[in-house]
């Protein structure tokens, strides 16, 4: 693929992935009220199974030497247990029936996931990001403080003043968030070096952070749904499913970028 | 610095045009040695279709790609941005490694200094690995007839000097001449250490023929034998007393300033001495001849190339400083039939 050819694919790629995350979106907040949920909850578990089958494909292509190797199998594994929570949480949502938020084995599945995906965000941070100026990661820490210093009294009042006294949910809750600053800060610095904002330091392969960006997604939707969960506003879940589903695409569109032009076929 | 280069440029050019080849592939060996391993513990798919990528976006060979840092450094940034940094980096790393475990010299104030980047490395290991090649071309062959082409490096200069002078020390009955024509001479500076050692000033017997055969020493004599009808006709000139060198171990360095030559308006005088040196390296054993040519002002000035390429010629070496470069004759027998 020559420069020109390059930047025409480009061009349609980013066509496409625009037009499916409208689609996704406009898929959940246009349908019956009463069933945005339910499409939200159906959209997740595929949205994540799509990326989780490219990170497959991508762990078979690649092999797991060398470190991105290594990076990719966490990703992978990472990845295959937030599948299987999202399935299991699908299931229980929409088969079961089940109206009230409960810790259940998805739980268990999402805050293990959280390990190998922490680990790859890292391992890619240090393998290409690693030139952080102190002022960035300065600015990110003040912001992540500033974003705990709000949320956790804002979800801790919630919770006492709400009707929900189901405190295991609460300290669940509350992990998720902690356990998405620890990728969203490497995510940060990776966004601010990636010349997103800047056209004179971009990548005409690494243009868009696209796994770091969708981890930036996933993390505001973990907020949303641990505020929900918390306060047992569960009618106001749904919004947090198209915020899910976006970021699940993105990473599904990572990958395929990945696979596209760093894997040698 | 980009006037220099280019002039530099110019100058290799002309040499590999006269027929001479860069000996070195060393450094491009290691250097693509390094990229790639650097890439592979990345990971091995990546590394490959990162290259690929890359010749594949600009048009290149992986050949081209491997073997031209500058080139690689300025298509990653290109391809992968800010990304490559860390990369470069590691290349860096493992390039410092490679010299310091391989007993290269490099100081600690750049091994610590984050401005001393790989193309500046890349510069030490090539300077390294051509005074080893030049070293073994020396060691090796008991007749050299080498130019080096210089400007006004000292530091290479002495180096090589030195390295000839060393060598010959064991060789008994060996007559070491200098002839000069240069302003900045300095006999101290290059041969302290060396004993037996004859000077000539090749621009006072030049510009005055008739006090050269009076009041200059005999030792002037005994070397150059100037015909006295001829007077500033050098086509005339017998510059050398050959007979006294037959048979007998024989060194030589001739320090001349091109310059210098120009303002006699006559290269004839390097021709014939270039000539009578030619015969000489024919006739015995251990010759060694080393012309130093500062060329510091071909920088500036266009100089008659064909001239400059005819005494190249007569040199089965050439080393050039800035960086320091060393060049064969390109021989049929030895490069294609063997």
């Amino acid at each position: 693929m020559n420069l020109q050819s390059f930047y025409t694919f480009r061009k349609r790629f980013l066509f496409i992935v625009g037009l499916s995350l409208l689609f996704a979106i406009l898929l959940i907040s246009l349908s019956p009220e009463s069933q945005r949920e339910n499409v939200g909850n159906i959209t997740n578990p595929i949205s994540i199974i799509i990326a989780a089958s490219l990170s497959v494909l991508i762990l078979y292509k690649q092999k797991t030497d060398g470190e991105i190797g290594k990076a990719f199998l966490m990703l992978t594994i990472g990845l295959i247990l937030w599948a299987v929570a999202e399935i299991l949480f699908t299931y229980s949502e929409i088969i079961t029936l089940e109206l009230e938020r409960n810790i259940m084995l998805s739980d268990l599945l999402w805050l293990l996931g959280y390990g190998p995906l922490i680990y790859y965000s890292l391992k890619m941070y240090m393998l290409f990001h690693n030139y952080s100026s102190k002022k960035s990661i300065a600015v990110i820490i003040i912001m992540m403080i500033a974003y705990l210093a709000y949320i956790l009294p804002l979800i801790l009042d919630t919770y006492s003043s709400s009707s929900n006294e189901d405190l295991p949910l609460l300290y669940i809750s509350i992990s998720y968030l902690l356990l998405d600053l620890i990728f969203i800060f490497p995510a940060s610095l990776v966004i601010l070096n990636s010349g997103i904002f800047d056209n004179k330091n971009q990548g005409v392969l690494t243009f868009f952070p696209w796994m770091f960006v969708a981890m930036i997604i996933i993390g505001i939707a973990d907020s949303i749904f641990a505020y929900t969960s918390v306060s047992g506003y569960y009618q106001l879940e749904w919004i947090t499913t198209p915020i899910y589903t976006s970021g699940y695409l993105l990473m599904a569109f990572g990958l395929y970028w990945h696979y596209k032009f760093f894997i040698y076929k | 610095m980009s006037s220099k280069s280019s002039a530099n440029e110019k100058l290799i050019k002309l040499i590999e045009n006269s027929g001479y080849i860069y000996r070195n592939q060393k450094t491009d060996i290691v250097i693509r040695d390094i990229i790639l391993n650097v890439l592979n513990r990345i990971g091995k798919s990546y590394s490959k279709a990162l290259i690929y990528q890359i010749c594949s976006l600009y048009g290149l060979s992986q050949n081209e790609l491997l073997s031209n840092y500058e080139l690689f450094e300025n298509s990653l940034k290109r391809v992968v941005g800010k990304t490559g940094y860390p990369i470069v980096l590691r290349i860096k790393k493992e390039l410092l490694k490679y010299l310091i475990l391989n007993k290269y010299e490099i100081s600690t104030k750049d091994i610590l200094d984050p401005s001393f980047n790989v193309p500046q490395i890349i510069d030490k290991l090539s300077e390294s690995y051509n005074y080893d090649l030049i070293s073994e071309n020396l060691n090796n062959n008991k007749r050299n007839h080498m130019i080096l082409l210089s400007n006004n490096d000292d530091k290479h200069i002495e180096k090589i000097i030195t390295s000839l002078v060393l060598l010959s020390k064991n060789i008994s009955d060996i007559k070491r001449v200098v002839i000069v024509l240069h302003d900045h001479f300095d006999k101290k500076k290059y041969f302290r250490s060396v004993p037996d050692i004859d000077i000539y000033y090749l621009h006072d017997i030049i510009s005055s023929p008739s006090n050269s055969s009076s009041s200059s020493s005999t030792s002037t004599d005994k070397f150059f034998k100037l015909d006295n009808d001829s007077n500033n006709n050098n086509n005339n000139i017998d510059l050398i007393n050959f007979q006294q060198f037959d048979n007998t171990n024989f060194q030589v360095f001739c320090f001349i300033d091109i310059q210098i030559l120009q303002q006699f308006n006559n290269y004839k005088i390097l021709q014939i001495l270039e000539e009578k040196f030619e015969k000489l390296y024919n006739l015995n054993k251990i010759t060694q001849i080393c012309c130093i040519y500062d060329v510091s002002d071909f920088y500036t000035k266009e100089y008659e190339i064909k001239l400059l390429r005819d005494f190249i010629n007569h040199h089965d070496v050439i080393i050039v400083d800035e960086p320091l470069l060393m060049y064969q004759k390109f021989d049929i027998r030895d490069d294609i039939l063997k």
